[in-house]
């Protein structure tokens, strides 16, 4: 696979299956890690730096445009670019350096819109991960795809095989419910979600 | 309507599953009802440790992903020495005979740290200071106890906890008290009283996942970084999950180079 378009790479990573998503996920990482990588080299960053950030600019990008509102106005390559960069400059303002061409890029990365919350984990999370690693799998996949993915049932009972959507509502409701009965006898967890 | 019945309508409309009467429903009980404000906030709690979760798992693929595309120095080495052949193998028999004190590098220099500019051991210690100073994580399994003076010390109140449970000696503290005195000293800017605590656990096998993270800390900045770099490489080699992996990565990076062991 040497090319993709704009529209075969938002396919592709706009697709269930997860051969696909990984096929465009790997094209944006051998087309664009290089260049942000070079950027961040030379705004006061290593290369610990440029692989956490670009890390999260292609979550971001991913979550971005699995939403069912997304439009593509433009290149996904410059609109990853410029997600990077933008955390970056974020990065580097909370750590008081100033960073080369840093009014340029601010302007340019102001477009991007706040989507940085998706990245963010405290530590109710944390334990939030734990008890959910303990689900079985088909629990764990059922509420993933609800509730990360934000897929309909229609396409749920697709993915996994299932016969109807009634009986995809009512293994999300048994499973939801395993999860907050695991939350409830975590002392720590039910203080802290309630 | 209970609160489980209420966190169900509200788990189903948030999956879209309701239709335009019950969605209208749903949304007046957001609007009017405060314990369906309290079931919403409980969804989205649940709701953002799907997301962590998710995250993590996509986390580990880009990064199996980002090693295909992007082979490391190893590999670069490995092609150098099949170009060079016979040359380089002579040179590397030099220079093992005239340089007998020279080690291999740890796989992560090999991996990571070949390409970066020198070490800078005053970094090291800010970083590590910086990172001992952050909020802990909850350790699932912790007793009641110990999530008390894990919460203690996720505020920075440190000296409470070094006050209520100084004077235990490292082998009698349990092991949630010796995690706490561990993380209470290192918040405290005192790793050598940390080290026995975190030792203690270390030799025990508990609370490893955090432990180790704390006892690198603790030996990075009570001078000892190359007993902290087999945790920090261990921990980053074989938990890709682990909270603190990608700023065992950022440590590791600042390491100072092993050639002179």
């Amino acid at each position: 696979m040497e090319r993709l378009t704009d529209q075969e790479l938002l396919d592709r990573l706009q697709a269930s299956v997860e051969q696909q998503q990984n096929e465009a996920l790997s094209f944006l990482d051998r087309h664009c890690y290089k260049p942000v990588e070079r950027w961040i080299l030379n705004n006061s960053g290593s290369r610990a730096d440029a692989r956490d950030t670009f890390q999260d600019g292609i979550i971001i990008l991913f979550r971005k445009v699995r939403e069912p509102s997304f439009q593509l106005t433009g290149s996904l390559q410059s609109y990853l670019t410029s997600i990077c960069r933008k955390r970056w400059l974020k990065r580097l303002s909370s750590r008081k350096v100033i960073p080369v061409g840093e009014i340029f890029d601010q302007h340019q990365a102001g477009t991007i819109p706040e989507e940085e919350a998706w990245l963010e984990e405290n530590e109710r999370d944390n334990l939030l991960i734990r008890l959910i690693g303990q689900l079985k799998t088909e629990c764990r996949s059922i509420l993933l795809l609800t509730y990360y993915e934000r897929m309909r049932t229609r396409e749920i009972i697709k993915i996994m095989n299932i016969s109807n959507e009634q009986v995809a509502r009512n293994k999300r409701n048994k499973c939801m419910n395993s999860l907050r009965e695991m939350i409830q006898q975590h002392p720590h967890m039910k203080e802290n979600l309630r | 309507m209970s609160h489980d019945e209420l966190f169900d309508t509200l788990a189903a409309y948030r999956a879209g599953d309701l239709d335009p009467d019950e969605q209208a429903e749903a949304e007046r009980l957001l609007r009017e009802d405060p314990r369906a404000a309290e079931a919403w906030s409980e969804l989205l709690a649940i709701e953002s440790g799907l997301r962590a979760f998710g995250n993590r798992e996509l986390r580990t693929r880009l990064q199996t992903i980002h090693e295909a595309n992007h082979p490391t120095r190893v590999v670069s080495l490995v092609s150098r020495r099949w170009i060079l052949g016979v040359s380089l193998a002579a040179a590397l028999a030099l220079l093992l005979l005239f340089a007998p004190w020279q080690t291999r590098r740890s796989d992560f220099h090999l991996q990571h740290r070949a390409e970066s500019s020198p070490a800078q051991p005053h970094e090291l210690r800010e970083l590590a200071e910086a990172l001992a100073r952050q909020r802990p994580d909850y350790l699932d399994g912790t007793s009641p106890q110990g999530q008390t003076y894990l919460r203690q010390l996720s505020t920075g109140a440190y000296q409470p906890v070094i006050d209520a449970l100084g004077g235990r000696a490292p082998a009698a503290a349990n092991d949630a008290e010796a995690l706490a005195l561990g993380i209470a000293y290192l918040q405290a800017g005192d790793a050598t009283r940390a080290l026995p605590y975190l030792q203690a656990l270390h030799a025990r096998g508990s609370s490893r996942v955090m432990a180790d993270w704390y006892l690198s800390l603790a030996y990075i900045l009570d001078n000892q970084v190359e007993q902290a770099r087999p945790l920090l490489e261990n921990l980053y080699a074989s938990q890709p999950t682990h909270p603190r992996r990608q700023a065992a990565g950022q440590l590791l990076e600042r390491f100072p180079p092993k050639e002179f062991e």
